[in-house]
């Protein structure tokens, strides 16, 4: 974690403490954890259980349930593959194949040097646009699995130019 | 604005803002609505088609004639050149202004040599029709 | 009357969002200023037109022109042309791939032409950021007449008398859940919106959430003064961003005007909406995963009875309906239920939204009556296949529903038809497959999908879908058996039989239809270790034939390396390229490199 952590738990405490109640509120807290932290690691979800007065394995238990929760840091380049049906008959599983290839890396984990995160996500319902993806953000729509080293060349290409 | 606290104040609400989508509701239904079409060429923007424009416009909203669409057109002419010739201070045409009022489902009716109090008369007319 | 002369409108949903509708904004303002006519026009960024295949899409008025695909480098010639001119630009302008024709109207198309908008009325009409733009199409007046005009259970009748069911999914009568509600008496009392739309490849809920989220909105507040509900919440999907804001806006801005809040329009009806992040479980679509959820627990399914209705959220009488089925009440009060019973079939009145997607040209979002066949959205809406291939399958219902074959493209959809041919309505995704797709993998597709997705509780869920799953998986790599296709009939009726909820009712659902329609194919995949369509990777081989010219760019691009000139000599002399089955990783990535004309590579 970073160097300002202190800080980091401070905004967390204080958006639970402005909470109206604490019942029922964890899934609210995880999202807001996830927001300040970009991941929930161990320490996290330890705090969030005692500032909520609930046993951490409740926490956990929660927060493994839901697929929008990671207990793992993110790469500095996240790559969404998405794989709703529309996209995955209109070739999906390619598009992110050719991911794993080129980047050298299995998807749905971040890559040793952290330089890259690529993700199988759920449906994003632009179904109009498939197959789709988004890197950090941005949707590349109507893709074939030529157009994949041209957007890692951008990518790397915006993160140089920062 | 305050809170609404009657029906009777969501009425008047809703007269008020029927203005924001009155013409997206009426451009739907293009079987029922009249067009006036005004010629914006370069001899009739030379000869203030905009402006004319403009005061059909102006006029359309002061009537509250929510059926009527104010449109713009090229003119048909063919004269409609960076050469067009001047005869005694007039255009090649010489018909500038021109305004074509179109009633729903019916032929486009010609105005030529529109000023801006003809301009006034054709939507009074288009308001009694 | 009119503020300006002329109302631009930019479709503001995710879909052209992606497609760069913002980049076009920015570029049409900036030409409009060039030009000096800024004054003379409002641009509005409103909700899906539901034509998301020709994104972004912009539309004029009063001309009432329906522009296509534009980029911002368009937006120039939009100004100068059409704008200062009134001359089309036809080259923005859709074509009908059928006759040629140039529509300048929405009416003109063919993908508009057999739709009908009741529950999308409004939505790609009004701007969904500003509230005064609802008002003006007559909005909260349904609200007025549910709190002046109307008993608690004259709402509800209303509402009955209209026949319209659950557009979630299983079609459960509203009126009847409404009634359910209103009979459970407690001081407390709740409504829910669900808004979790999870099957892949449904977009119905965020496009209408996006487009007019005040409409949800003025349904809850009704259908709370008919149970006495005073507080409701949506619980939505966060990976629907956009939708989040947009609801979030009309939110504080129907407050402000007290259109909710305390004592509404001085009824002294009371009642409060929040939203609720869901966090990506498919299951909480189910609405008592989805009470547990918004408790704060992990989203299983609890035991009915106790039903929602009589003990939901916090233990109260709670009514949950889905977006679809909010987005039709207001019409159903202010125009009456016999307005809303003379579209669609006698047992599904109204209309469906349906987000149709796949192989189909025209992807997008319509609404249909029930009642429309499937051939009409596939071949007149959806404007048929793409690429001159063959159909295949539609799949509606997504991971609970079923792959519905060419035999029975002229049953009328709505919620019976659909079931009696072995899919479901669910909440209205529709797939469309072409000859290129195999029915194996689909229904592994799906399958691999609610097996992710099961929260584990019961077990004919968590295990017989796992289970299921592997047998699929060894069909698709020809390492199936004859009893395979049996076993997978059997277990799936068995666990359609005794899950606890929907999500484990509905699983085996894409399996056992694709058995019905399309059992040659499991048949070719399990008896001859073929895969027809040439999808299952483990049964096809790429192969380079005679055809070959030994130009050598099909290796190149192989990732492994695997393709060498060491085959017989060509024509010119030169050794034939060939691909080495033990390395070949199947990727397909040599197959299009192959210069059309030459076509030596072959799929077997």
């Amino acid at each position: 974690m970073e160097k300002n952590e202190k800080a980091l738990f401070a905004e967390l405490d204080s958006y639970i403490d402005s909470l109206p109640s604490k019942q029922g509120a964890l899934i609210s807290v995880l999202h807001k954890a996830q927001d300040i932290f970009g991941f929930i690691p161990k320490e996290v979800q330890a705090h969030v259980a005692d500032k909520l007065d609930i046993p951490a394995s409740k926490v956990y238990g929660v927060l493994t349930f839901y697929s929008f929760f990671t207990m793992t840091k993110k790469g500095d380049n996240r790559v969404n593959v998405c794989m709703g049906t529309a996209c995955f008959v209109r070739g999906a599983d390619k598009i992110l194949e050719k991911f794993e290839r080129d980047l050298n890396m299995k998807a749905n984990t971040t890559r040793e040097d952290g330089l890259w995160s690529v993700d199988g996500l759920r449906c994003i319902g632009a179904c109009g646009l498939a197959p789709i993806i988004t890197v950090n953000g941005k949707s590349y729509g109507r893709l074939v699995v030529d157009d994949v080293p041209g957007i890692i060349e951008e990518t790397l290409a915006a993160k140089e130019a920062k | 604005m305050s809170k609404i606290n009657s029906r009777e104040e969501l009425k008047t609400l809703r007269n008020k803002y029927r203005d924001n989508v009155i013409m997206r509701l009426v451009s739907d239904e293009a079987a029922t609505r009249t067009e006036i079409r005004c010629t914006v060429g370069k001899c009739g923007i030379d000869a203030g088609a905009r402006d004319i424009m403009k005061v059909i416009f102006d006029e359309v909203n002061a009537l509250r004639l929510e059926h009527v669409s104010v449109l713009v057109q090229d003119c048909s002419y063919g004269c409609d050149s960076a050469d067009a010739v001047k005869i005694e201070g007039n255009f090649a045409c010489g018909h500038d202004c021109v305004v074509d009022v179109v009633y729903p489902g019916k032929e486009p009716k010609r105005f030529m040599k529109v000023d801006a109090a003809k301009a006034k008369e054709i939507v009074k007319e288009v308001a009694n029709a | 009357m009119h503020k300006t002369r002329l109302q631009i409108l930019i479709c503001g949903g995710t879909g052209c969002i992606s497609s760069g509708c913002l980049e076009v904004e920015d570029a049409l303002v900036a030409a409009l200023e060039k030009h000096g006519i800024r004054d003379e026009a409002t641009i509005l960024k409103v909700g899906c037109f539901g034509f998301c295949e020709q994104g972004p899409i912009v539309k004029i008025y009063p001309d009432n022109t329906f522009y296509v695909r534009v980029e911002a480098k368009d937006c120039e010639e939009l100004v100068t042309e059409h704008l200062l001119k009134g001359k089309h630009v036809d080259r923005l302008l859709f074509k009908s791939p059928i006759t040629g024709e140039l529509c300048h109207h929405h009416m003109d198309m063919a993908f508009y032409k057999t739709q009908l908008r009741i529950a999308l009325m409004h939505c790609g009409m009004v701007d969904p950021e500003n509230i005064e733009d609802y008002f003006g199409v007559g909005g909260y007046e349904a609200l007025a007449i549910a709190l002046n005009d109307m008993t608690q259970q004259e709402i509800i009748d209303t509402v009955k008398a209209s026949g319209l069911r659950g557009r979630g999914g299983a079609g459960f009568p509203t009126g009847n859940k409404w009634q359910f509600g209103l009979d459970n008496k407690s001081d407390k009392k709740y409504i829910i919106c669900n808004a979790d739309e999870g099957d892949p490849g449904a977009f119905m809920d965020r496009s209408i959430m996006e487009g007019d989220p005040h409409a949800v909105l003025e349904a809850m507040a009704i259908a709370g003064r008919a149970i006495g509900a005073d507080e409701g919440v949506v619980y939505i999907r966060a990976e629907y961003p956009l939708a989040v804001n947009r609801l979030n806006t009309a939110i504080a801005q129907a407050k402000k005007y007290g259109m909710l809040g305390e004592n509404i329009m001085g009824s002294g009806f009371n009642f409060d909406v929040h939203v609720h992040l869901g966090a990506g479980a498919f299951v909480c679509g189910e609405e008592t995963a989805l009470i547990n959820s918004l408790e704060g627990q992990r989203g299983e399914p609890r035991l009915r009875p106790p039903f929602p209705a009589q003990k939901g959220y916090w233990q109260q009488p709670t009514v949950n309906c889905n977006v679809e089925t909010y987005a039709c009440i207001p019409l159903i009060l202010t125009k009456g239920p016999d307005w809303f019973k003379q579209f669609g079939t006698e047992k599904s009145p109204g209309t469906k939204v349906f987000a149709l997607a796949g192989k189909i040209n025209n992807v997008g979002l319509i609404e249909v009556p029930m009642g429309t066949t499937l051939r009409e959205i596939i071949y007149e809406i959806g404007g048929g296949i793409p690429n001159g291939k063959k159909f295949k399958a539609i799949q509606t219902g997504g991971p609970s529903g079923g792959c519905i074959s060419e035999k029975d493209l002229d049953v009328g959809v709505d919620f019976d038809t659909l079931t009696a041919i072995g899919s479901m309505m669910g909440s209205g995704g529709m797939i469309v497959m072409d000859e290129d797709d195999c029915m194996v993998n689909i229904a592994k597709f799906y399958l691999e999908f609610t097996v992710e997705e099961s929260c584990g509780k019961c077990t004919p869920c968590r295990i017989g879908n796992t289970r299921m799953y592997e047998i699929l998986d060894r069909i698709s790599k020809g390492l199936g058996k004859p009893e395979d296709l049996v076993e997978l009939k059997e277990l799936g009726q068995i666990i359609k039989d005794s899950s606890l909820c929907g999500l484990g009712n509905t699983a085996p659902n894409p399996v056992l239809s694709t058995l019905e329609h399309f059992m040659d194919e499991y048949e070719a995949h399990v008896l001859h270790k073929k895969c027809p369509a040439g999808a299952c990777k483990d049964l096809v081989e790429y192969k380079i034939t005679e055809k070959c010219i030994a130009c050598g760019i099909c290796a190149k691009v192989c990732p492994v390396d695997c393709i060498h000139p060491t085959g017989e000599e060509t024509k010119n002399g030169k050794k034939k390229y060939v691909i080495d089955q033990d390395a070949c990783i199947k990727c397909g990535a040599c197959l299009p490199k192959c210069p059309p004309k030459i076509g030596a590579i072959i799929v077997e």
